[in-house]
């Protein structure tokens, strides 16, 4: 009321000039919250990232002089037999852990937000315990469990599985270890995203006469696109980067993981190791571009989803 | 007035690592350690991470490099040619006459000396006394590939469910880089671009001598330094250390990975197909370019590894053979003298090296340094030797023949390192 009062007491031009500084000091404002952020971006991501396009045409040690060699890095990384072998182990990783941990970690969240679930307070911080855990740490207490002679699980099921030794058995202990690390993180996406569901819809839903396979299929799924988006792209460009795990569970004597199951980001660390930053930088260029399109088609098999 | 010189140090793992070398240092030379203060810096969790900090230290202007730095001799090629280790020729010299010839090899490249010795790393092959008793080995007549297969067959008749050794599948790496330093002047390049892989007839021999080791079922499948490692050595399914562990060091670690048979463990010198060479060389102590205090870094290193009094710390301190010949019988006579020393409980002193080994140990230790020869480094090596294994690896599986695995490695040499001598 007394808004209005004084609305009409103030001159239009004077009304739209303090509309207009208004307008101005809250862009101010924003551009304020978010220069933090646009700074750290400029100076610790694009800057780094620009200049390491610039270095991967050419030569150069990190120190001293740079020599211009134009492609010969990409063409290098292109003909490295470790490159191609890694790429094929990252996307084996991701798509191997990424679809069962995903389906799972859905799976554990519709059951969680069941209002008939009894101790949800007990199974939520359970579930996430596994994230607690570094990674190197988890990788540590996995190359115990996955012993040949004396690990845990060999010991339980009285197996002599070379789970570390043989690299078909291998990949899957890396497999396993990824799950068990990501599904409780995924979980709780899922629980935000499903209890973010208008409690009216499903409501509606039951009142259709819509069991419960239906209210998952036609309901609850369509709501949860852009989470279900989230979690794929998200975990597919972490998937890409992926490290730590391998190495730690398998690398012997301080090294790196055997090259047969090692990540594609190990001829980034290992081109840096060897002081070819020019290479590192190709490599780091070529990986983007891979996650780049992993994550445009992810975009495109979404958008397709959401249009049916 | 001037107060004391304050020296940095860097090496890789936890600084509390080198503290002890610091408490040494000012309970040792009192008068030394009021002039000069030693630092710990930490480089990282290992030797690539403490390379990777001092390249981005140089490229940033050389502000934050530390006096001096622990050096494989793996690494010297790239950072005596790329200017950060200092030639100390003038402040070693006068002390060559006492070093011992392994570290003198070790010190030196092209001609100069780029560090003070701090650790020869000796091939030495470390065995079961018992079990090798039992199964009738005598590791010093065990001098040909054959005869160590024959002897990995006898021990399995003995021990049906052990091995000679522990060979994890497609580490052929490991392997090689301890039989590339047996050939003198082997190198994989030479300046100006030449690759001898394919050429040089002994790569071929190498290959061959991994397969028939892998074929020869005698080495375990368990990983060095993996879980299983020290299990199968407590568990007796391991009677012998060879390989790319079998080295001088390993009198450090090994009372650690196997805590049952202290007592029970020997060693002996490598049989002679490959007795000489040595693990990666060895390591120094690597005084830098930038450093303000050479001199004092200098004094610093001279104390604990060209004198005797620093010889004989430092073999109590951490079990360090002396890089000079006079001390070494100083040495000896100190673990002759089997003394436990206060604060060390009865089960802490059987696994110190002199008891868990038996005094001879150290004879076998000087003797193998006697046989240490190093491998031309070149500023490529991680990778080389990387490649090599690799495409070894092939051809132990049958995946390739000797002659496709060898132009494999070195067509991706070619490729991928270009030039071995120019770096980047």
């Amino acid at each position: 009321m007394s808004m209005a009062i004084s609305a009409k007491r103030v001159p239009k031009n004077d009304r739209s000039s303090n509309t207009r500084a208004r307008w101005k000091s809250d862009q101010i404002a924003a551009i304020l919250f978010v220069s933090p952020f646009i700074l750290a971006f400029l100076v610790l991501f694009l800057g780094p990232a620009i200049y390491a396009l610039v270095v991967s045409f050419f030569r150069y040690a990190g120190y001293g002089s740079m020599t211009w060699v134009g492609v010969y890095n990409y063409f290098a990384t292109l003909q490295y037999r470790l490159f191609w072998i890694g790429l094929r182990n990252t996307i084996f990783y991701w798509i191997a852990h990424d679809i069962p941990m995903m389906v799972f970690a859905f799976g554990l969240a519709l059951i969680v937000s069941n209002r008939y679930i009894q101790f949800k307070r007990f199974f939520k911080p359970m579930l996430y315990l596994p994230q607690l855990v570094t990674s190197v740490a988890s990788a540590l207490i996995f190359s115990s469990f996955f012993g040949l002679e004396y690990g845990v699980l060999n010991t339980i099921l009285g197996t002599k599985i070379p789970w570390l030794q043989d690299v078909n058995y291998t990949r899957w202990a890396v497999v396993i270890l990824l799950i068990w690390r990501g599904v409780g993180y995924w979980f709780i996406v899922y629980l935000a995203g499903l209890t973010s569901i208008n409690p009216e819809i499903i409501e509606a839903s039951i009142v259709d006469g819509a069991n419960s396979w239906k209210r998952l299929i036609y309901v609850i799924l369509p709501l949860m696109t852009s989470t279900l988006l989230f979690a794929f792209v998200v975990d597919a460009i972490g998937s890409l980067r992926l490290f730590t795990e391998p190495n730690v569970l398998m690398a012997q004597r301080g090294g790196l993981a055997p090259y047969e199951v090692a990540p594609v980001v190990n001829v980034l660390f290992s081109s840096m190791g060897a002081a070819r930053f020019g290479q590192a930088a190709a490599v780091g260029w070529l990986l983007f571009l891979v996650t780049a399109l992993i994550s445009w088609l992810q975009f495109r098999i979404f958008r397709n989803i959401n249009k049916e | 007035m001037t107060g004391p010189v304050k020296i940095t140090f860097m090496s890789w793992g936890g600084v509390e690592r080198f503290q002890k070398w610091i408490d040494a240092w000012n309970g040792t030379w009192p008068d030394a350690a009021k002039k000069i203060v030693p630092e710990a810096v930490t480089g990282g969790s290992g030797s690539s991470d403490m390379f990777t900090m001092l390249r981005t230290a140089m490229a940033a202007g050389g502000e934050n490099i530390p006096d001096f730095y622990e050096s494989n001799a793996t690494d010297i090629p790239e950072f005596a040619e790329r200017g950060l280790m200092l030639p100390i020729d003038d402040y070693l010299t006068p002390y060559t006459d006492d070093l011992i010839p392994a570290a003198k090899k070790v010190a030196s490249y092209n001609g100069h000396f780029y560090g003070v010795p701090m650790q020869v790393k000796s091939k030495v092959w470390w065995y079961r006394k018992d079990m090798f008793e039992k199964a009738g080995i005598v590791p010093d007549q065990v001098k040909t590939l054959d005869d160590l297969i024959n002897a990995g067959k006898a021990l399995k008749g003995a021990y049906p469910d052990a091995f000679l050794f522990n060979l994890a599948p497609k580490s052929s790496g490991g392997w090689l880089s301890m039989l590339l330093s047996y050939y003198d002047d082997l190198k994989f390049a030479e300046r100006g671009g030449t690759w001898n892989v394919t050429t040089d007839e002994r790569f071929a021999q190498m290959f061959d001598i991994v397969k028939k080791i892998y074929k020869a079922d005698i080495a375990s499948p368990v990983g060095d330094w993996s879980s299983d490692w020290s299990p199968a050595m407590t568990d007796s399914k391991i009677a012998s250390i060879i390989g790319p562990s079998g080295a001088s060091w390993m009198a450090e670690f090994l009372p650690q990975f196997d805590t049952v048979h202290a007592g029970l463990w020997g060693a002996a010198l490598w049989p002679e197909f490959s007795r000489e060479g040595s693990e990666a060389g060895g390591s120094i102590w690597a005084i830098t370019k930038y450093s303000k205090n050479p001199g004092a870094a200098f004094e610093y290193l001279k104390n604990f590894h060209l004198t005797k009094e620093g010889a004989l710390t430092l073999y109590k301190l951490i079990g360090f053979l002396p890089m000079i010949k006079s001390a070494q019988e100083i040495v000896k006579a100190e673990a002759a003298k089997n003394e436990r020393p206060e604060g060390t409980t009865e089960e802490q002193w059987k696994l110190a090296p002199v008891n868990y080994f038996g005094l001879d140990y150290l004879d076998v230790l000087f003797q193998a340094q006697d046989h240490v020869k190093i491998f031309q480094y070149d500023m490529a090596f991680n990778n080389e030797i990387n490649i090599l294994g690799q495409y070894c690896n092939e051809y132990v599986e049958d995946k390739m023949t000797l002659l496709e695995a060898l132009r494999s490695a070195e067509d991706e040499m070619k490729t991928q390192i270009v030039d071995p001598y120019k770096l980047g």
